[in-house]
């Protein structure tokens, strides 16, 4: 027979137990989050523009950019980066993970890479596109934004 | 504008594209032009001019000057039409012309007046305008310059059977089995596999959403006739924020019917 201690106790134990089960339940698991951005050209590339977005779930994340008003025929690097534009941090895996963007004869450009990382809905992200992979220089950036 | 005489200038405007003299010092070629009013002749000023290449997707885009000129330098061969909208005008997209790598060719596009009769005001009720907002956020969707869009206009020129037989000539949109006996296709684009299905939005209405409706085909949905515009969009770069799905990697199509609002 139960000690009316142990049966103060077991209450809140088993709703805590729930609660956490509930946590890591598959629910969460498998849960997809999409993010977005419109990027927003530097100053000096007036008619760039380009939006890029993300499906993140378990087994990583899908993320696709395009731009238009490029350089035809010019390669830009990119790449999703931890922070935003207004405050950059470290990229999301190497360079190797983004293929480079290729801009067609009309300027515009579009790709698609998979990072085996998932986002995190604690974290904020952004996509940067720099001038080339060994220019390093922005040419422009979207905060992504969970929807 | 009467038809014979408009086949007559784009075929003259053709002629003078394929006779016009190359010169080597030309690094792209040169398409110059102008706007003039039908009725009377006179230059256009202000007319916003879109060059498109052949899926309609914005190449270039300016406005004419006092003279009513307008003038795109392009590299790269291939297949353009223009887009002319003035105030006063009645719109007129062009036919496509066949464009060389080097060159220079010189266009005249003409208006028809679209006149409105000025009486003295008198405001007896308000409607809504007859514009669609759908068709507007389709247009601006073209004018962002991401997707392709295949128009009424393309859909009569090609007279499809299928809605798959125009989509597969947009670059990267292959078709895959279909269901045996109605001769309807399966579509799949870019080097997605073909598990890997293609979303598909019915007048803004996500048909395949999930499980439900997974095994729908796009021939099945509708009949070329009843299109007003296709949109495609082969992958997560291209494709706007009103469409993204958890699937929508593997492309996405929407489909705008002639009845929508």
């Amino acid at each position: 027979m139960m000690r009316p201690e142990a049966l103060r106790w077991s209450g809140p134990m088993i709703l805590a137990a729930a609660g956490a089960a509930a946590c890591v339940g598959p629910t969460d698991e498998d849960a997809v989050t999409i993010w977005e951005t419109q990027l927003v050209a530097e100053v000096a590339y007036p008619g760039l523009t380009g939006q890029a977005a993300a499906i993140s779930r378990l087994g990583g994340t899908d993320v696709g950019i395009g731009i238009d008003g490029a350089e035809p025929g010019g390669a830009q690097a990119w790449g999703v980066r931890l922070g935003t534009c207004a405050s950059p941090s470290q990229q999301i895996g190497p360079n190797s993970d983004y293929p480079e963007l290729l801009a067609d004869e009309l300027g515009s450009a579009s790709v698609e890479t998979h990072l085996a990382l998932r986002l995190s809905i604690e974290n904020s992200y952004y996509v940067e596109v720099r001038e080339s992979s060994t220019d390093g220089s922005r040419i422009a950036c979207g905060d992504l934004v969970r929807r | 504008m009467s038809a014979p005489k408009s086949i007559h200038r784009w075929l003259a405007a053709c002629i003078a594209l394929a006779t016009c003299v190359a010169d080597p010092s030309l690094a792209q070629l040169v398409l110059e032009g102008r706007v003039l009013d039908d009725a009377t002749e006179r230059p256009v000023a202000s007319a916003r001019v879109l060059l498109l290449n052949r899926y309609r997707k914005v190449a270039g885009r300016t406005v004419t000057d006092e003279a009513g000129r307008f003038r795109f330098e392009r590299s790269g061969r291939g297949q353009y039409r223009l887009d002319v909208k003035a105030v006063g005008y009645l719109p007129t997209v062009t036919a496509l012309m066949w464009m060389v790598e080097t060159g220079f060719a010189e266009l005249e596009v003409r208006l028809s007046p679209n006149a409105v009769l000025l009486a003295p005001l008198e405001i007896v009720a308000l409607s809504p305008l007859s514009t669609s907002a759908v068709l507007d956020n389709v247009e601006h969707r073209r004018t962002r310059g991401f997707g392709y869009q295949l128009t009424r206009e393309d859909i009569e020129e090609r007279r499809p059977m299928r809605l798959s037989d125009i989509l597969v000539t947009l670059p990267g949109v292959r078709v895959g089995q279909g269901r045996r006996g109605s001769g309807a296709r399966s579509i799949y684009m870019g080097r997605a596999l073909p598990g890997c299905q293609v979303q598909i939005f019915l007048d803004g209405m996500q048909v395949n959403r999930g499980g439900v409706g997974a095994g729908v085909l796009i021939d099945d949905l509708v009949s070329p006739l009843d299109v007003e515009v296709i949109e495609v969009f082969r992958g997560l770069g291209s494709i706007p924020a009103e469409f993204l799905t958890p699937q929508a990697r593997c492309g996405v199509i929407a489909i705008w019917t002639q009845r929508s609002p």
